[in-house]
């Protein structure tokens, strides 16, 4: 009898987490089936899948092609070169990511991630449409330093790529309009979305006391104006009081629109994965998210366009500081930076095999 | 009855010859002042530019349309030529805008005449350069990339002209004078490189503006 009861509530509760995973996880499917799974609460993605619907081969040469030296001059520095899975796809411990020919780029390569949400790219905003991102970097002369014609030469004249463009896309002509379109069919399925805040969420999972109190403060102190859940940013341009550094006379957003007003104003990076994505702000100039947050509590220096909620900083004592950021480790999505669907495709070569 | 029949005559001819139709040719030619581009002593060593909505009407019905962007390469491309009809007498409309229009970065990277091969695709800042002309003038080398679209400021400039057909005339040029884009005011001289857009971009674009003209021939 009591076995009977034992399995029926077995499966209650297995039905249950059936229900709560599918309403959780939205398994949205375009007609082929390439809008990657989101959340259900999150917002849609605005990405243009139906203009370009992600296929298993047409993921499969773009996550080549980004992990393809070949698209730069040197032939080694590749777009993974400075988005580094392990780091979600940032640049890790580097303030400037690097280019060919031992240079300096202007500023600190972000993370990767959730990318479908965006309708712009770069910090200033430059870039307004995901496929053609990569160009920027590619023909960048401190990047990638490489030109669209030496790409697609190379990329035609290679012995593998023709056929992948013709499992991707039914021609083997390789053309600007197709490999950056492969790499935006890679770059969507990079969606970050199972980190411990996410299950706390979901209700499978729950805070501890530091997370908790983290997260109230995180909510109370108006972080979230602009990093907003549950992409923990609101996508706006943002000016948050950091001195110009002379060396690099960057001004953000400005260098786009042209209007002083929007002198200094960087687009508000999400804290997804924000452990992992050091250094911080534009150009790294900080080492440690203690220093951000320092610099919130009491580095604000206010110029004109200067955010409104942030000229008298936000006032933030050890302890509150030590739980804010208790609660950004939570934002942390393990699975994403090892998941191996994502990451290069490593060959054996002879004589590397694993000893017992 | 004889005079009812010649008056009726007449106005059957009159009538006709007031809607006489014929073909005008229309012919781009690229000038550096009054010497063609491609003649070997001109400074310019790269000049082309979009347009899109390009029309020519005649009492608001339109007699020829291209919506699409076009490219036209000054160095490399022949002649655009096109032949339209009109209805004597009347005057006709010329308009169209330099630039792209915005839907043109809604689908990401475009083909044919949009792809970035053609050297006309800014990187760096999503967008395309509407006009660009380097040259060698005065011993100094100027490098333009005119353009510019929201969020930046928009560069794109519309030109509109009335042309009157004597006559007779059946052909039409369309001449763009790229010196009138090294033409300085008293107020703003001749600047080196313009390379985003911004005021600059602006100044070059009215100037660029002022480099077309249609002559009747």
């Amino acid at each position: 009898m009591w076995k009977l009861v034992f399995l029926g509530i077995c499966a209650v509760l297995a039905v249950c987490v059936l229900a709560l995973h599918s309403w959780v996880w939205a398994w949205a499917k375009s007609p082929n089936g390439g809008v990657p799974a989101y959340p259900a609460t999150w917002p849609k993605p605005l990405y243009n899948f139906q203009a370009n619907p992600p296929t298993s081969a047409g993921i499969a040469l773009g996550k080549k092609l980004f992990y393809d030296g070949l698209l730069s001059a040197d032939g080694y520095t590749s777009c993974a070169s400075c988005h580094q899975q392990f780091a979600a796809f940032s640049t890790y411990d580097h303030p400037l990511s690097h280019g060919v020919n031992n240079q300096f780029s202007l500023r600190n390569a972000p993370g990767l991630f959730n990318l479908a949400w965006h309708t712009n790219y770069h910090l200033d905003g430059g870039i307004t449409h995901l496929d053609a991102q990569p160009l920027a970097p590619i023909t960048a002369t401190n990047e990638m330093g490489e030109t669209l014609e030496n790409v697609i030469q190379k990329l035609q004249n290679h012995p593998v790529y023709p056929a992948l463009f013709q499992k991707a896309f039914g021609t083997s002509k390789v053309s600007t309009r197709l490999f950056t379109k492969a790499i935006s069919q890679f770059l969507v399925t990079l969606v970050s979305a199972n980190s411990k805040y996410d299950r706390v969420m979901a209700g499978t999972d729950t805070f501890n006391l530091p997370q908790r109190l983290g997260y109230e403060l995180f909510m109370a102190k108006g972080c979230a104006g602009c990093h907003t859940p549950p992409l923990f940013t609101n996508f706006a341009f943002e000016n948050i009081g950091l001195p110009i550094d002379s060396t690099l006379n960057d001004y953000g957003r400005m260098r786009v629109t042209q209007n002083p007003q929007d002198s200094l104003r960087f687009k508000v990076p999400s804290l997804r994965n924000v452990q992992l994505t050091m250094p911080y702000t534009h150009d790294g100039r900080f080492s440690s998210i203690d220093q951000v947050l320092q610099h919130y509590n009491s580095g604000v220096v206010a110029h004109a366009s200067t955010s409104p909620q942030l000229r008298k900083g936000i006032s933030l004592t050890k302890f509150q500081m030590g739980q804010i950021k208790a609660f950004l480790y939570t934002l942390t999505d393990t699975a994403f930076v090892k998941n191996k669907v994502f990451a290069d495709a490593v060959v054996e070569k002879p004589g590397m095999q694993h000893h017992p | 009855m004889v005079v009812r029949l010649y008056i009726l005559l007449f106005l059957l001819v009159a009538s006709t010859c007031s809607h006489a139709q014929r073909f005008i040719r229309l012919q781009l030619r690229h000038t550096w002042g009054n010497i063609p581009i491609e003649a070997t002593n001109t400074p310019v060593n790269k000049a082309q530019f979009y347009i899109h909505n390009f029309s020519i009407s005649q009492l608001g019905k339109t007699l020829l349309y291209f919506p699409q962007p076009q490219l036209f390469n000054a160095l490399s491309d022949s002649p655009f030529a096109t032949t339209f009809l009109i209805t004597d007498t009347a005057e006709i409309d010329i308009a169209f805008t330099i630039g792209l229009p915005d839907s043109v970065l809604q689908n990401g990277i475009g083909e044919g005449v949009l792809d970035p091969l053609n050297g006309m695709f800014w990187t760096w800042q999503t967008g395309y350069v509407f006009v660009k002309c380097e040259a060698s003038v005065h011993q100094q080398k100027y490098s333009y990339h005119i353009g510019g679209m929201a969020p930046s400021p928009d560069a794109r400039r519309t030109f509109t002209a009335q042309l009157k057909l004597p006559a007779g005339a059946q052909n039409i040029q369309w001449v763009v004078n790229w010196e009138q884009l090294f033409t300085p005011s008293q107020n703003n001289p001749i600047p080196v490189t313009c390379h985003a857009p911004g005021p600059l971009a602006m100044l070059l674009a009215d100037r660029f503006l002022q480099a077309h003209s249609f002559v009747i021939l």
